[in-house]
């Protein structure tokens, strides 16, 4: 992807942190090393950031970073699976994943009272997929089936849950990084979410009106 | 899993044993573990050989031990040669003597009297090196203060507070060991809000507030609040941004 690029000091500049707490937030893995990106320059090697990514991730950091501590919003931004057991009433009530999504998951998976973030992921993908309405109830359930066996391989990378329809019959991807893949004309993308959007999405969801 | 009570390891004399789960483990001589170590304390005295990560809560080194893997521990304390093949993660880690660490270093605090080759990036919240090093990586903390001793380089260091000094009074048991005539540091970046250098040559030095003192040698100093420069220094190029 051809993402817009903005070197360090003008980032700096731009967002009036410091040196100091630029590299504090690298150490503490609050920015991905992939962001750090390398390139020549007239003065060596000078280091730049996809903007609308690194913009993004500092606002929120500044904004976060006076309420709760720099490794518990490690924690927030990691891909890793989050250290945190949403209860099933709780989901429920919050209204933060469909009832069917739910249904569904239980019926692949089993009933859960407390689920891990990493179940409470897969039925918010899920969820989201249905409401598109570009995927049937079958398809959901292939979803949560690759999700379950395929996600912990991942290991933390960045991923997108892609599913393809041709002709009627549907296969659920899960691709382990973000460069752009393309498809033949007959073949229609039904589904396509970056996991590490949707993990921020659904963090933000579920901090919010409190727990 | 049932509590149990974990056993100690303690290796005398030329020994080869695997390892396990430990409540203290120490190596005396030519001791031999093989497989991953898990205990509270470790001590190694002799040349010992670890084929495997360890993880304790604290690791005392005092011979000239090798250790093929991670070490994941609250408290090092290196005083011989360790080498190391993998990753350091600690809370503070001392160290003094000739280590090699293949990996990263991550931790809280990290002290150095002495020599030490790292092979990755050393990130921590407080660095004191005191003697001579090689990093081939990052060098990355809140507060880095160097006190040079021998020619020593980073690739690069970024943080908040950086201060490069170079010792007058040679500390006697490191100048055995060191050549006392190169004293500097060289690397290709210093980024950091406050910096103060001597004998450091550099590509780039940028910050909010920097002092280049005697003996530095740097191609672009870019500041964007204040700027002092000896006049026993070397720049070729200074920016205000």
């Amino acid at each position: 992807m051809d993402e817009k690029l903005i070197s360090k000091k003008d980032l700096l500049e731009k967002t009036g942190i410091t040196y100091g707490q630029l590299y504090r937030w690298k150490r503490k893995k609050l920015i991905p090393e992939e962001w750090f990106i390398r390139k020549s320059t007239y003065t060596g090697q000078e280091t730049f950031f996809p903007e609308g990514k690194i913009l993004e991730r500092i606002n929120k950091i500044i904004e976060l970073k006076d309420s709760i501590s720099l490794d518990e919003l490690a924690n927030v931004f990691s891909p890793q699976i989050k250290d945190v057991n949403i209860r099933k009433d709780d989901l429920m009530k919050r209204n933060i994943v469909s009832l069917n999504a739910i249904k569904m998951f239980e019926e692949q998976i089993g009933t859960v009272e407390n689920m891990s973030f990493q179940m409470v992921l897969h039925i918010y993908l899920v969820s989201k997929s249905l409401e598109t309405g570009e995927i049937g109830w079958e398809e959901g359930k292939e979803i949560i089936q690759t999700l379950h066996t395929y996600f912990p391989k991942l290991n933390q990378k960045q991923a997108s849950l892609v599913v393809l329809r041709k002709m009627g019959v549907v296969t659920v991807l899960l691709l382990s990084n973000i460069e752009p893949f393309f498809v033949d004309d007959k073949t229609k993308i039904a589904i396509f979410f970056q996991i590490e959007k949707e993990v921020e999405a659904l963090l933000n969801k579920l901090m919010m009106g409190g727990s | 899993m049932a509590e149990e009570t974990k056993k100690n390891l303690i290796l005398s004399g030329n020994a080869e044993v695997s390892g396990g789960a430990f409540e203290r483990v120490a190596i005396n001589g030519n001791g031999t573990v093989n497989g991953n170590v898990n205990c509270i304390d470790l001590e190694s005295n002799g040349s010992a050989k670890m084929n495997g990560d360890v993880s304790a809560k604290n690791v005392v080194i005092k011979g000239s031990t090798k250790i093929r893997g991670n070490v994941h521990a609250e408290e090092i304390e290196v005083q011989g040669n360790a080498s190391i093949d993998g990753k350091l993660h600690f809370g503070t880690l001392q160290m003094s003597g000739n280590s090699s660490i293949k990996g990263e270093l991550k931790g809280e605090v990290i002290e150095l009297d002495g020599m030490v080759k790292i092979g990755g990036d050393c990130e921590v919240d407080t660095a004191k090196l005191n003697g001579a090093f090689t990093i081939d990586g990052l060098l990355n903390g809140d507060s880095v203060a160097i006190n040079l001793h021998g020619k020593s380089s980073v690739k690069e260091i970024g943080g908040e507070t950086i201060t490069v000094k170079r010792d007058s009074a040679p500390i006697l048991h490191l100048d055995k060991f060191i050549k006392i005539l190169s004293k500097q540091l060289s690397t290709n970046i210093i980024e950091g809000d406050f910096i103060e250098l001597e004998y450091t040559m550099a590509k780039v030095v940028r910050g909010n507030e920097i002092v280049i003192g005697p003996g530095c040698e740097i191609d672009l100093v870019e500041y964007s609040h204040d700027v002092h420069i000896s006049e026993k220094a070397c720049v070729k190029e200074t920016k205000k941004i």
